[in-house]
C-alpha cells in the first residue's frame, strides 16, 4: 500500500475562527474512508484544501507526494457540496468538456450510467431536477479513473432511493487502486461500505480507525459511536 | 489547455452576445428598409424613422455595455462563484484561466465593434455609404501619399494601443474581483472598494502633477520646451514614441494586474 494523501499539522483560520486545528492524517490507496463530523466540524474546509481551493494558514498537504497543483488535479476527482456544473451547458457538452480536460475520463462509462438513468444527452443542465443534477455530478466524478476520489456530502439532501443509487455508483465505479474520501454526517447510510473512518470535531481529528476495529473495540456500530462522540 | 478553455468560454459568451449582435443588425436592416419607403413631409414617417435610429443607437450602446459587463461577470462566475469549483479543479494553471478569459473578451469586443460598423454600413447603405467610404479612402490615400509607410505604422500602433488599452481595462476589473474574493463575505463590495481605491489613487497622482505644475512652473516650462524641440526635430519619431510608449505603459500596467491576480488565484484562492 502506498500513501495517497498526507496532511501535516494543517491549520486554517477564518479571521479569529479556527476551522482546522493541526490536522495530521495519512490515507493509503485501495480504501473507502468516511470523513465524519457534524456540520461546521471542518470537513469541507479540509476537502477544499486538498483540492487546492483554499490555502491553509499553516501546515501542508501532499497528494501522491506532491503539493496541490495542476499535477495533483489530474489525480484527484472531486465532487463539491455545491452545484458546480456550468448550468447553461447540455449534458453532452459537459461530458465532452470532462473528456477533453481529464485524460482519465471514461466517456463510454459516463454515457452508460446516464443512459441507465434515462437522462437525455441533449437536455440542458439547468432543466434537470435536483436529484438528477446530483446524480449527473456524481457520474462525471466517478467516470474518471482517478487515484483519489474526494466526495463532499454526496448523499446530503437527496431522497433514500437516490442515496442508494449514489452509494452503489460509488462502489461499482471507483478504481480499486484508488481511495475514496467521503465526507458526510449521514453515517448509517454509508457505514457498510467504509473501510476506515475519520471523526472530525471542531477542526480536530478525534478518531481515525478502521471500521472493523471500531466495532471490535467499542462493540457498537460507527453510527452509534458517532452519536456517542458527538453527543450534545 | 488554453485552446480548450477558450472554446468553452467562447460558447458561454456566444450564447448571450451573439443574439444581441444579430438584433443590432436586424434593427439596422429595418432602418434601411424604412428609408427605402420614404414618405416626404409625413410626420408619421419621420417619427418611425427617428425611432428606428434611436433604437439602433440604444442597441449599439447596450451591446457595448453588455460586452464589458459580460467580460467581468463571466470572469467572476467562472472563477470565483460555484463554477469556480469546477474551473479550479481542472488541470489548468491560473495564468491559463486568466489568459483564456481575456482572449475571449477581446474577441467579443472586436466582434461588437465589427457588428456596430456593419450596422452603420447597412443603415447608411446607398449614396451616403458610398460617400463615406469614398471620404475614408481619400483621406487614407492622401495620408499614404504624404507619409508613405509611416501611415501603416501609425495604424498598426493605434490598433495595438487599442487592444492593450482594452486588455488593461479588463485586467483592472479582474484584479479588483481577485482582491474582492479574499473577503470572507461581501466579496463584490470589496471589489468595488478596490476599484474606487484605484480610481482615487490615479486622481491623487493627477492632482499632485497639477500642484507641482503650479508650484514650479519653470520646471514644467523647461520640460515642455525640451519635448517641443524634440518633436519639431523628429516629428515622426516623436509621434511613434508617444503611441508606442503609451501602448507599452498599458502593457506594463496590464502585466502587473495580471501577475497580482494570478498570484492571488494560485496562493490565496478563497472559494467559500
Amino acid at each position: 500500500m502506498s500513501e495517497l494523501l498526507r496532511c501535516d499539522g494543517l491549520c486554517k483560520n477564518y479571521g479569529k475562527k479556527v476551522a482546522l486545528d493541526h490536522i495530521s492524517l495519512s490515507v493509503e490507496n485501495g480504501k473507502i474512508i468516511g470523513l465524519l463530523g457534524p456540520n461546521g466540524a471542518g470537513k469541507t474546509t479540509l476537502i477544499k484544501i486538498i483540492n487546492g481551493l483554499l490555502t491553509p494558514t499553516s501546515g501542508g498537504v501532499m497528494i501522491n507526494g506532491m503539493t496541490p497543483s495542476v499535477e495533483t488535479k489530474k489525480l484527484v476527482s472531486y465532487l463539491p457540496d455545491v452545484n458546480y456544473l456550468y448550468h447553461w451547458m447540455t449534458v453532452e457538452q459537459i461530458v465532452s468538456m470532462f473528456s477533453e480536460f481529464y485524460e482519465d475520463f471514461r466517456t463510454e462509462l459516463a454515457y452508460e450510467m446516464l443512459g441507465r438513468l434515462g437522462i437525455d444527452k441533449k437536455a440542458k443542465l439547468k432543466t434537470l431536477s435536483k436529484g438528477n443534477k446530483e446524480k449527473m455530478s456524481l457520474i462525471l466524478v466517478m467516470s474518471r479513473n482517478a487515484l483519489l476520489y474526494v466526495l463532499d456530502e454526496p448523499i446530503a439532501g437527496v431522497d433514500p432511493a437516490t442515496r442508494d443509487y449514489i452509494i452503489t455508483t460509488i462502489i461499482n465505479n471507483y478504481n480499486p487502486q484508488a481511495s475514496v474520501l467521503i465526507s458526510t454526517h449521514l453515517i448509517s447510510d454509508i457505514e457498510d461500505v467504509l473501510d476506515d473512518v475519520i471523526f472530525i470535531k471542531d477542526g480536530r481529528i478525534v478518531l481515525h480507525n478502521t471500521v472493523d476495529e471500531i466495532r471490535e473495540e467499542h462493540h457498537m456500530s460507527v453510527d452509534e459511536l458517532f452519536r456517542e462522540v458527538f453527543k450534545w | 489547455m488554453v485552446k480548450k478553455l477558450v472554446k468553452y468560454d467562447f460558447k458561454s459568451f456566444f450564447r448571450l452576445l451573439f443574439p444581441v449582435q444579430m438584433i443590432i443588425l436586424g434593427i439596422a436592416l429595418i432602418n434601411r428598409l424604412i428609408q427605402l419607403f420614404e414618405v416626404r413631409d409625413s410626420s408619421a414617417y419621420s417619427w418611425i424613422f427617428t425611432s428606428s435610429i434611436v433604437l439602433l443607437v440604444i442597441a449599439c450602446i447596450v451591446c457595448m455595455v453588455m460586452t464589458v459587463i459580460l467580460s467581468v461577470v463571466r470572469f467572476y462566475q467562472g472563477l470565483y462563484s460555484s463554477e469556480g469549483y469546477l474551473s479550479h479543479t481542472l488541470p489548468v494553471t491560473p495564468s491559463q484561466h486568466i489568459f483564456a478569459k481575456l482572449s475571449v473578451s477581446l474577441i467579443f469586443a472586436a466582434g461588437t465593434v465589427l457588428t456596430i460598423f456593419v450596422a452603420i454600413c447597412i443603415a447608411t447603405f446607398g449614396e451616403v455609404n458610398i460617400e463615406l467610404f469614398k471620404a475614408a479612402g481619400y483621406l487614407l490615400g492622401k495620408g499614404f501619399d504624404k507619409i508613405g509607410f509611416q501611415m501603416i505604422l501609425y495604424m498598426l500602433e493605434i490598433l495595438v494601443y487599442a487592444v492593450l488599452w482594452i486588455s488593461n481595462v479588463l485586467m483592472i476589473f479582474y484584479f479588483c474581483l481577485s482582491v474582492g474574493q479574499l473577503a470572507p463575505r461581501k466579496k463584490i463590495l470589496l471589489a468595488f472598494g478596490v476599484l474606487f481605491g484605484l480610481y482615487t489613487i490615479t486622481q491623487i497622482i493627477g492632482t499632485a502633477g497639477i500642484i507641482i505644475a503650479v508650484i514650479a512652473p519653470e520646471w514644467f516650462q523647461n520640460l515642455y520646451d525640451v519635448i517641443a524641440e524634440f518633436a519639431e526635430a523628429h516629428r515622426y519619431l516623436f509621434s511613434h514614441l508617444i503611441l508606442s510608449g503609451g501602448a507599452l505603459l498599458q502593457l506594463l500596467e496590464a502585466a502587473v494586474f495580471f501577475l497580482i491576480s494570478k498570484t492571488i488565484m494560485k496562493k490565496k484562492l478563497n472559494l467559500t
